[in-house]
C-alpha cells in the first residue's frame, strides 16, 4: 500500500492506480515478518485450513511495508487513440508517507513530483514553478486520467479503510486466487467506496482488481502481468489499469527496475530537491 | 442686449461655416460616442447583473458558517443540515419572494469516450422556479418532474447546457456519467438521462452547468438531506442588502450550527469589478472628448481673434466694453457647444433607440470567447437619460471653458493698436 502511495503520488494518478494495485498486492518486498506470514499461509493452505478475509488482508498489507525503495518505471498511458510513453525515477521512504519521483523521458524531463505526508507539490522545469496541489485541485483527474491526486494521497493500509469479506476463490490466468471484497469502513475516507480483489493464493500478488463507486457502477479495472519472483517474494513487473467509464482508455505501468533497502540521501524529500536547486 | 450679442454671436459663426462646422461635429461626435458607450456599458451591466441573479446567485444566499472561504473549491463540507427548515424560516421574512435548496458539487460529465469538467447543481425542481428562472430557458425536452427526483432503482433526470450537450454529443434521451466523489471522498458515478436542454444567456449556465434533481444528487453524493446553500428572491437587485440583514437577523450566526449570509454583490464581485473597470474607461473617453473638444475651440476662437483684430479695435472705439467683446466670442463658442450638444444627442438617441429597442447580437462574437460577462445571446443597451443631459451640458461648458482665455485676450486688445495693427 505505502508503494502503491508513493509509486501514486509519483505520476499522481495513473501510477497509483497502476503501481498501486499491483504492488499492494504484490508480495515483492516483504519484511521478514511478511515472509513468515506468507509462509504460514501456505502452510495453512496445505493443511487445508480456512483462511478469513482480515488474514488475508493484513498480509497484503504487510508485504507492501518498505522503509526505502528506489525504482524506474515507464508508464504507457492509451487514450482516445492516443498513446504517450512517460518514464521515471522513484524514491520512498517511510513506507510511502515520502516519495518522489522524477520523469525522464524527453517530452517532461525535469519534471517532478513530491509527496510528503498528505501534502502535494508539483514542479515544472517549463514553467520553473512550484504547484501545491490543494484544494479543488485534489478531485482533478490528472494526465489525461480519471485518477485524482486524492488517489495519491492515499497511503494508509487497506485493512485500515476496508471492512474485508472473502468471496471465494475464482482463476486467474490459470492461478488459484482468494476473492476479496472490501468495504469502505464507515467515516473513513477512500478514493473508492468499493473493490473486488483477486489474490493469488502461490504468490501473493494482486492480479485483479475491479474498483467500484457507491452507486455500484465499476469505475476501474486493474490486471497484473508478469508476475517476478524477487529473492522470497514475487511482483507483478507489469499493471493495466482500465478505465471502465471511457472506452479506449488504459493505462500499463512496467518496473523496470527496483532496488529496497537503498539508502536515500537527506534532503531528498524537500522543495529545494524538488525544484532542482 | 443678451440676445443683441447672441445674434451678433451666430452671424459671426457663418462667417466661416466650414471651421464651424468641424468644430462643433468634434463637439457631437464626441458626445455622441460618449452616449453610445454609456448606453453599452449600462446594459452590459444592467443584464450581467440581472442573468447572473436570475440563474447564477440569487439576491441573497445562506451557507453554512466556514463554507464561504472555500466556496471556489465546491466543497461539500461545510453543508446545511436540514435546508427546508432554513427555507421555512426564511420564507417568512418581509421582502422574501422564494427561497430554495441547492447542492453545488464538481463532477466531471462523462460520455462514455470524453470527460468535461462540469459544475453540478442538485435543484428541488419544485421550488427552484420560485428563485430562479432557468425553466424559463428550457429549449428541447422538460424540466425535471418531482418523480423523477429518487434515484431508485432507475435513472435519474438532468438538464444540461445546450452548449455542454453539443460539445459532449448528447441530446434529450440520452444517458451520460456524472463522475465525481461523495461526502466520504470515495469516487462516485451517477448516470443520468438527459430530460431537457437550456439555452440561457448565461454562458456559464450553458457551457459547464448540469442540474439533475436535488434528492439525486444527496444520495450519490451521500449527504443526506443537506445542502451547500440555499438561495432567496427578493424584490429585487437594489433590496438585496437590506435583506441580507433581515435573513441575517432571522438565521444567521444565532443557528445551530451557525450559518452565514451575503447577498449577490458579494458572489458576483469579479464582475462589478469588470463593471467598475468599464465605468473608469468610460470617464478615460470623456476626458478625451473634453481634450478634443477644448482644443477644437481653442483653435476657432484663436483663429477668430486674429482674423477680426481690426473689428474687435472698431467694436471697442465704438464703446464696447472688454466684458462684451469677451461676451461675444464666449457666446459663439457656446453656441458651438449647443449645436454640437444637440447633434451629438439626437445622434445618440437615434442609435440608442435601435440599440435599446433591437440589441446586437451577441452570439457570433461569442460563441467561442469568454468575455468575462455572464452575457450571450442579444444584446440591448440602456436609456439614461441622465448620461444625455449630463453630456450635453457637459459639451457646453467645455466649449465656453475652453473659449473663455482667448476671448479675454481678444477683448483686451488696446483698441488703437488693434486698429493700428492692420
Amino acid at each position: 500500500m505505502r508503494i502503491r502511495a508513493a509509486a501514486a503520488a509519483a505520476v499522481g494518478a495513473v501510477i497509483p492506480a497502476v503501481a498501486a494495485a499491483v504492488l499492494a498486492g504484490s508480495t515483492a518486498w516483504t519484511t521478514g515478518s511478511a515472509v513468515r506470514a506468507i509462509a504460514s499461509g501456505a502452510a495453512a493452505r496445505s493443511a487445508g485450513s480456512p483462511v478469513d478475509a482480515a488474514t488475508i488482508l493484513e498480509r497484503v498489507d504487510a508485504n507492501a511495508r518498505m522503509p526505502t525503495a528506489y525504482m524506474e518505471a515507464s508508464l504507457v498511458i492509451e487514450s482516445g487513440g492516443r498513446r504517450m510513453t512517460k518514464t521515471m525515477r522513484i524514491w520512498e521512504e517511510g513506507n510511502g508517507s515520502k516519495a518522489l519521483v522524477e520523469f525522464t523521458n524527453p517530452g517532461d524531463r525535469g519534471t517532478r513530483y513530491l509527496k510528503v505526508g498528505s501534502e502535494m507539490w508539483i514542479y515544472s522545469p517549463e514553467a520553473e514553478e512550484v504547484v501545491r496541489i490543494s484544494g479543488h485541485m485534489l478531485r482533478q483527474g490528472m494526465m489525461g486520467s480519471d485518477f485524482s491526486y486524492q488517489d495519491a494521497l492515499e497511503s494508509e493500509q487497506l485493512r485500515m479503510l476496508y471492512d474485508a469479506s472473502l468471496a471465494g476463490e475464482e482463476l486467474v490466468d490459470g492461478k488459484a486466487c482468494y476473492v476479496l471484497e472490501l468495504t469502505a469502513k464507515p467515516g473513513r475516507e477512500v478514493s473508492y467506496y468499493r473493490r473486488k480483489v483477486w489474490v493469488s493464493q502461490a504468490e501473493w500478488v494482486a492480479l485483479k482488481e475491479e474498483l467500484y463507486a457507491p452507486s455500484g457502477k465499476i469505475l476501474k479495472r486493474l490486471s497484473a502481468r508478469d508476475v517476478r519472483r524477487a529473492g522470497e517474494r514475487y511482483y507483478p513487473a507489469e499493471a493495466i489499469m482500465e478505465n471502465l467509464l471511457r472506452r479506449g482508455t488504459r493505462t500499463t505501468m512496467t518496473i523496470t527496475r527496483l532496488d529496497m533497502g537503498v539508502e536515500i540521501p537527506a534532503g531528498t524529500f524537500s522543495l529545494q530537491r524538488l525544484t532542482g536547486r | 442686449m443678451v440676445r443683441y450679442f447672441l445674434r451678433l454671436a451666430a452671424r459671426n459663426l457663418w462667417r466661416r461655416p466650414r471651421r464651424t462646422v468641424l468644430t462643433f461635429l468634434a463637439v457631437a461626435v464626441g458626445l455622441w460616442y460618449f452616449i453610445f458607450l454609456d448606453s453599452f456599458l449600462q446594459g452590459l451591466g444592467r443584464d450581467s447583473v440581472r442573468n447572473l441573479v436570475e440563474l447564477e446567485t440569487s439576491h441573497v444566499r445562506i451557507h453554512a458558517a466556514g463554507y464561504w472561504d472555500k466556496r471556489d473549491e465546491l466543497p461539500l463540507d461545510p453543508l446545511i443540515e436540514r435546508p427546508r427548515d432554513i427555507v421555512r424560516r426564511v420564507a417568512a421574512v418581509p421582502g422574501v419572494e422564494g427561497a430554495t435548496p441547492r447542492l453545488v458539487f464538481a463532477a466531471q460529465l462523462n460520455n462514455g469516450v470524453d470527460e468535461l469538467p462540469v459544475t453540478a447543481v442538485g435543484i428541488d425542481p419544485q421550488a427552484d422556479g420560485r428563485v430562479f428562472s432557468l425553466e424559463k430557458y428550457v429549449v428541447q425536452g422538460r424540466w425535471p418532474q418531482p418523480h423523477d427526483e429518487a434515484m431508485g432503482p432507475g435513472v435519474a433526470q438532468a438538464m444540461l447546457g445546450k452548449a455542454v450537450a453539443e460539445l459532449m454529443g448528447l441530446g434529450v434521451g440520452d444517458t451520460f456519467t456524472l463522475v465525481t466523489r461523495t461526502r466520504s471522498g470515495a469516487m462516485q458515478a451517477i448516470d443520468l438521462q438527459v430530460a431537457g436542454l437550456l439555452d440561457s444567456p448565461h454562458p456559464g449556465v450553458n457551457a459547464s452547468t448540469v442540474y439533475l434533481p436535488l434528492q439525486a444528487a444527496q444520495l450519490a453524493l451521500g449527504v443526506g438531506d443537506a445542502a451547500t446553500e440555499v438561495d432567496i428572491r427578493g424584490t429585487g437587485e437594489g433590496h438585496a442588502a437590506a435583506l441580507q440583514s433581515e435573513i441575517e437577523q432571522t438565521v444567521g450566526a444565532r443557528a445551530q450550527p451557525a450559518l452565514s449570509v451575503h447577498a449577490w454583490q458579494a458572489m458576483a464581485q469579479d464582475v462589478l469589478a469588470m463593471i467598475q473597470a468599464e465605468r473608469a474607461y468610460d470617464m478615460v473617453f470623456l476626458a478625451l472628448v473634453f481634450v478634443i473638444a477644448l482644443v477644437g475651440v481653442v483653435n476657432t476662437v484663436l483663429l477668430a481673434t486674429l482674423e477680426r483684430t481690426r473689428e474687435i479695435g472698431t467694436l471697442k472705439a465704438m464703446g464696447m466694453t472688454t466684458r462684451e467683446i469677451a461676451g461675444v466670442f464666449m457666446a459663439e463658442a457656446g453656441l458651438v457647444g449647443v449645436l454640437g450638444g444637440v447633434t451629438g444627442v439626437a445622434a445618440a438617441m437615434a442609435t440608442e433607440f435601435w440599440f435599446v429597442n433591437y440589441g446586437l447580437d451577441l452570439t457570433p462574437l461569442l460563441r467561442d470567447v469568454d468575455v468575462g460577462y455572464p452575457l450571450s445571446g442579444v444584446f440591448t443597451g440602456a436609456w439614461n437619460p441622465v448620461t444625455m443631459a449630463g453630456a450635453f451640458l457637459f459639451g457646453v461648458a467645455v466649449c465656453l471653458v475652453a473659449s473663455a482665455l482667448p476671448a479675454r485676450r481678444a477683448a483686451r486688445l488696446d483698441a488703437a493698436a488693434a486698429l493700428r495693427n492692420l
